[in-house]
């Protein structure tokens, strides 16, 4: 344990290199399991991983990289200051991922010896995105760092605010996305309370906007009136919410042949988890 | 804290200035995405179809499998209000006389959407008459 914290304690003496990176790596793993506990318990996330069109499949893992290296370039593993420490952390996030997922999937008796190879390899695919982030965040999270002052400047440019929304929308919604409540709940109300749900993610929102700015962590100037944070930052946000919410929704072939109707009414549904999950994340992350 | 309304007005307007073009693009584009989700729904609400579930059934293909034949049956929900749990009766005759009958359920048919499902049958449906029967529905 003592060397456990002195990897922590920069004024102690200097750990190595491979031993920094094993507890990084022991964090990960730790962070893969909380963040996708949820969705290892989920029965259509076992589902959606066997029958899910397998390019959609494909599709999400493909954005995942820009997200996870984006995500490292915030907070990861390891302080970086070159891209290829952040697309290298990207990978190690997944490796730890799909370890964690194979790990309490066989545990749950969702994988067994003798599944065809494309079942294992479609449910341990679709664990691996929601616990990849975790992995990448547990460092941010459970860790110290020292290397905090340049990057709460590059955070708070406007492309690195939009940037941590879509990461937090997408978590969030994927959170919620693949169970069959999104559909029945869209199914249950009236275009009325559609309209009223969106409104109400709008104004959550924009509290959220205003405490960061309260919090000073954003670089906008004191005395901004309201009307243009709403339209620089909490507009572009929901609409990151709902394009993020309409996009798993459809990896999800959950809007396939559906009328505009319902799939505008579902996509505001889980916009509002994705609307919550975008604007805190730039208070949490 | 006494500067005046005219102060108050050029400091806003210079801060104003200050923001880069982008971010007003970003805003532009970012409100068009939420109010044409918000429009559809505004839309629905005002001059939306209120009719009840009308589920429009027909027989997609026909493919012969190992061991019997494979139907694919589309079912359109062309009314304004969703569908659940809505059972199908595939009926197989021949010469006027009922061959086989199949039974399917979908699950959800939302308004104006369309969902597929399969039916086996043992003997050839392409030598008799298929008749696809929608016996009700649930509200969701």
């Amino acid at each position: 344990m003592p060397d456990v914290i002195s990897a922590q304690h920069p004024a102690g003496q200097k750990p190595s290199p491979a031993r920094m990176f094993s507890v990084g790596l022991a964090r990960a793993f730790g962070g893969a399991i909380i963040f996708s506990l949820p969705l290892f318990m989920t029965m259509e996330m076992w589902h959606l991983g066997s029958y899910m069109e397998r390019g959609r499949l494909a599709g999400l893992l493909i954005l995942m990289i820009p997200v996870l290296v984006g995500l490292s370039h915030y907070c990861g593993f390891e302080p970086t200051f070159e891209w290829q420490d952040d697309v290298v952390d990207a990978f190690v996030a997944y490796a730890v991922a799909f370890l964690a997922g194979a790990v309490v999937l066989s545990l749950f008796g969702e994988l067994r010896s003798g599944m065809p190879w494309e079942e294992i390899v479609g449910k341990l695919a679709l664990q691996v995105v929601p616990g990849s982030v975790g992995a990448l965040l547990a460092e941010g999270q459970l860790g110290t760092r020292d290397e905090h002052a340049e990057e709460e400047k590059e955070r708070c440019t406007y492309s690195g605010a939009l940037f941590l929304m879509l990461v937090g929308a997408l978590f969030l919604a994927l959170n919620v996305a693949p169970t069959e409540e999104m559909i029945l709940i869209s199914y249950k109300m009236s275009a009325a309370q559609g309209i009223a749900l969106a409104c109400l993610s709008l104004a959550s929102m924009h509290a959220f906007v205003y405490a960061v700015e309260f919090r000073g962590q954003s670089h906008i100037p004191e005395g901004t009136p309201h009307w243009s944070l709403l339209f620089r930052y909490t507009i572009p946000g929901y609409a990151i919410a709902l394009l993020a919410s309409l996009y798993l929704l459809w990896t999800f072939g959950r809007v396939d042949g559906t009328g505009p109707m319902h799939v505008a009414m579902v996509t505001v549904v889980l916009g509002f988890p994705a609307a919550i999950g975008a604007a805190a994340a730039r208070l949490m992350i | 804290m006494s500067a005046s309304p005219v102060e108050e007005n050029e400091r806003r307007k210079s801060q104003t200035a200050d923001i880069p073009r982008v971010e007003w693009l970003v805003g532009a584009v970012g409100l068009m995405v939420v109010m044409s989700a918000i429009g559809v729904l505004i839309y629905e609400e005002v001059a939306g179809n209120k009719s009840p579930p009308d589920v429009k059934l027909s027989v997609e293909a026909i493919t012969p499998l190992r061991n019997g034949y494979l139907v694919k049956v589309r079912a359109a929900n062309e009314g304004g209000e969703p569908a659940a749990r809505v059972p199908i009766t595939v009926e197989l005759r021949s010469e006027g006389e009922e061959v086989e009958t199949r039974e399917i359920q979908f699950e959800y048919l939302p308004a104006h959407s369309i969902r597929d499902a399969g039916v086996f049958f043992s003997a050839d449906p392409r030598q008799g008459e298929l008749r696809l029967e929608a016996s009700g529905y649930e509200e969701p």
